[in-house]
C-alpha cells in the first residue's frame, strides 16, 4: 500500500482538489469535475488492518530523527519534495509544488474514520466570515479590522468522537409549595417542602467531542453544532486539496467529556417537566448509560491565524454551517474612552434629573 | 482624546451647576404673577428679600456622588456588554442539540412531603377613633 496518494486528474494529470460548491473533485488546471465515487477503488486498501509499509515513502535518513521529535517526513511523488508533519498529519499539500497528498497510512485499518462531513463553504466564505466577525465591535483595535493582518487561512479535518447513548436517570429534587392564608391578625405564608424522585431515561445521538489533543476544546466546542445528516461514507478523496489530522484521543478518554454534558442535559430537562412546585434544586442524581457507541469521524473547520501585540489570536470556523468563533483583544484606550464617556453622560442625566425632579 | 474628553467632563459639570441652579430657584419661589417677584440667592443668603425661608441648593454634593456612581455603574455595564461582545470562545454546559427528544421519559414519579414553614406578617391596626 502506498503510503502518500495524490488524486491526479486522468485528463491532464493535474492534482485534483476538493470543491465544496459542487461536492466534487476539480482540476485546477483543465477544470474537469470528477465525482467521488469515481475514485473508490484508492480506499480500498484502507480496510486493511495494518499499516502495512509504514516507512515506504518516508523520507531516507531523515526519518528516524524526525520519528524521535515526534516529526515524520514524507517523499512528495510528484516533485520529490519532502513533507514534514506531525505524527497525526492525515493530509496536507507539499510545501515545494503545492500538490495536495493524503497520507494513507494514517487512515487506514482501526484508524479509518466512519464518516466525513464535507467542507461546504470555501476559503472566500471565511474571510467574509471574519470581516463579519469584526463588524461592529467598537472596544476592537483598529489594527485588526485589517485584512493584511491575517496570517494563515487554513482549512483542516478535525478528528471527532460522534457518542450515541441511552440515559437511564434516577434524579432526587428538593422543591417548595407556597400558600397564602389569613385571620382578623395575621397574614401567613406557608411554605411546604417536598423531595421529588424523577426515573426516567432520555436518546442522545451525535455527541461530538474533538479527538484531537492540538485543538483547543473551547474552540471545537464553539462552532458546534455539526449536522450529522451530511456525514458521508469516509473517502479520502474528500481530504485533497485540505489538511487532516487523525484521533490522538481514543474514544473512551472521550467519553467522559460527553457524559457531563449528557447528564447536565438530562437534568435540566427532567427539572423542566416538573410543574406545580416552586424553587426546584437539584439534590441528587444517578445515571446510568448505555447502548453507547462511538463513531469517528472527520469534521470540517477553517482556521485562521492573527498575531497582534506579540499574541497569537486563532478563530475557526464551522466548514459545514458557517459558524465562526474567536476571542478578541480589547483595545484599553477605547474601552477607557466608551467608559468614561457613557459614565459621564449618564452622571449628568441623573444629575439633571435629580435636580429637576426630584430637588 | 483624553484631554478632550476633560475639557467635556468640566463643560458637562459647569452646564449642569447652572442649569440645576436656575431650575432649582424658579422651582422653589412662590412667585405673585410678575418678574418682579423673582429673586436669586444662595444658599448662604440671610433671606432679606426673600418672600419665604426657603434655600436654594446651588451645588449639591450630594445628589452629584450619587450621579457620579449611578452614571459609573452604568458605564460598566455598558462597557461590560461591549467587551463580551469580543468573547466568543466557551465550552458547551450540554448536549441538548444531539437530544432526540427534548422531553424526558419520565418512568417513576414520587412526591414526598417532607415540612412546612409558616411565616407570619401582623395585619395593620385601624386607627382608633
Amino acid at each position: 500500500m502506498a503510503q502518500l496518494h495524490e488524486y491526479e486528474c486522468p485528463k491532464c494529470g493535474g492534482a485534483l482538489e476538493f470543491n465544496s460548491a459542487i461536492q466534487k473533485l476539480k482540476c485546477p488546471y483543465c477544470d474537469s469535475e470528477y465525482e467521488i465515487s469515481e475514485f473508490e477503488a484508492v480506499d480500498s486498501a484502507l480496510d486493511q488492518t495494518e499499516n502495512e509499509q509504514d516507512s515506504v515513502d518516508h523520507a531516507d535518513g531523515a526519518d528516524s530523527e524526525e520519528s524521535a521529535s515526534g516529526l515524520v517526513s514524507y517523499v512528495c511523488k510528484s516533485c520529490g519534495g519532502e513533507i514534514v508533519g506531525d505524527s497525526t498529519l492525515a493530509s496536507s499539500a507539499c510545501p515545494f509544488c503545492g500538490n495536495p497528498v493524503v497520507m494513507m497510512g494514517q487512515l487506514s485499518g482501526s484508524l479509518k474514520p466512519d464518516y466525513i462531513i464535507p467542507f461546504k463553504l470555501d476559503k472566500k466564505a471565511a474571510k467574509e466570515a471574519l470581516k463579519k466577525h469584526l463588524e461592529g465591535k467598537k472596544l476592537l483595535p483598529k489594527v485588526f479590522k485589517s485584512e493584511n493582518h491575517i496570517d494563515e487561512i487554513k482549512g483542516l479535518y478535525v478528528p471527532f468522537w460522534f457518542f450515541d447513548t441511552d440515559v437511564y436517570a434516577d434524579i432526587v429534587f428538593k422543591a417548595d409549595k407556597t400558600s397564602l392564608r389569613e385571620d382578623n391578625e395575621n397574614s401567613y405564608r406557608d411554605v411546604a417542602h417536598y423531595s421529588l424522585s424523577r426515573k426516567g431515561n432520555m436518546s442522545f445521538e451525535n455527541v461530538p467531542v474533538d479527538a484531537s489533543q492540538a485543538m483547543d476544546d473551547a474552540l471545537m466546542e464553539s462552532i458546534e453544532p455539526y449536522d450529522f445528516a451530511d456525514a458521508k461514507k469516509f473517502s479520502t478523496a474528500y481530504l485533497a486539496g485540505f489538511a487532516a489530522d487523525k484521533f490522538d484521543i481514543e474514544s473512551s478518554s472521550c467519553l467522559p467529556r460527553a457524559k457531563d454534558r449528557i447528564s447536565l442535559s438530562v437534568a435540566g430537562a427532567v427539572k423542566n417537566s416538573i410543574t406545580g412546585y416552586e424553587n426546584i434544586t437539584l439534590e441528587n442524581a444517578d445515571f446510568e448509560y448505555s447502548d453507547t457507541f462511538a463513531k469517528y469521524a472527520l469534521c470540517p473547520v477553517w482556521l485562521l491565524n492573527t498575531s497582534w501585540n506579540n499574541e497569537k489570536f486563532t478563530f475557526a470556523m464551522n466548514g459545514q454551517t458557517g459558524r465562526f468563533v474567536g476571542d478578541l483583544p480589547v483595545d484599553k484606550g477605547a474601552l477607557k474612552k466608551y467608559f468614561f464617556t457613557v459614565a459621564g453622560i449618564s452622571a449628568l442625566i441623573v444629575y439633571l434629573f435629580i435636580n429637576f425632579f426630584l430637588g | 482624546m483624553m484631554k478632550k474628553f476633560t475639557l467635556f467632563l468640566l463643560i458637562a459639570a459647569l452646564l449642569a451647576f447652572i442649569f440645576s441652579f436656575s431650575v432649582t430657584v424658579f422651582a422653589d419661589y412662590e412667585t405673585d404673577g410678575g418678574y418682579e417677584e423673582i429673586q436669586i440667592y444662595g444658599s448662604e443668603s440671610d433671606g432679606d428679600y426673600a418672600k419665604n425661608e426657603k434655600s436654594v441648593k446651588i451645588f449639591d454634593l450630594k445628589n452629584l456622588l450619587i450621579s457620579l456612581a449611578v452614571g459609573a455603574l452604568i458605564g460598566f455595564i455598558v462597557v461590560s456588554v461591549m467587551k463580551s461582545k469580543l468573547k466568543s470562545v466557551h465550552r458547551r454546559d450540554t448536549a441538548s442539540n444531539y437530544a432526540l427528544s427534548l422531553n424526558p421519559v419520565i418512568e417513576k414519579s414520587d412526591d414526598t412531603y417532607l415540612s412546612t414553614d409558616t411565616y407570619t406578617t401582623p395585619k395593620a391596626k385601624p386607627p382608633e377613633q
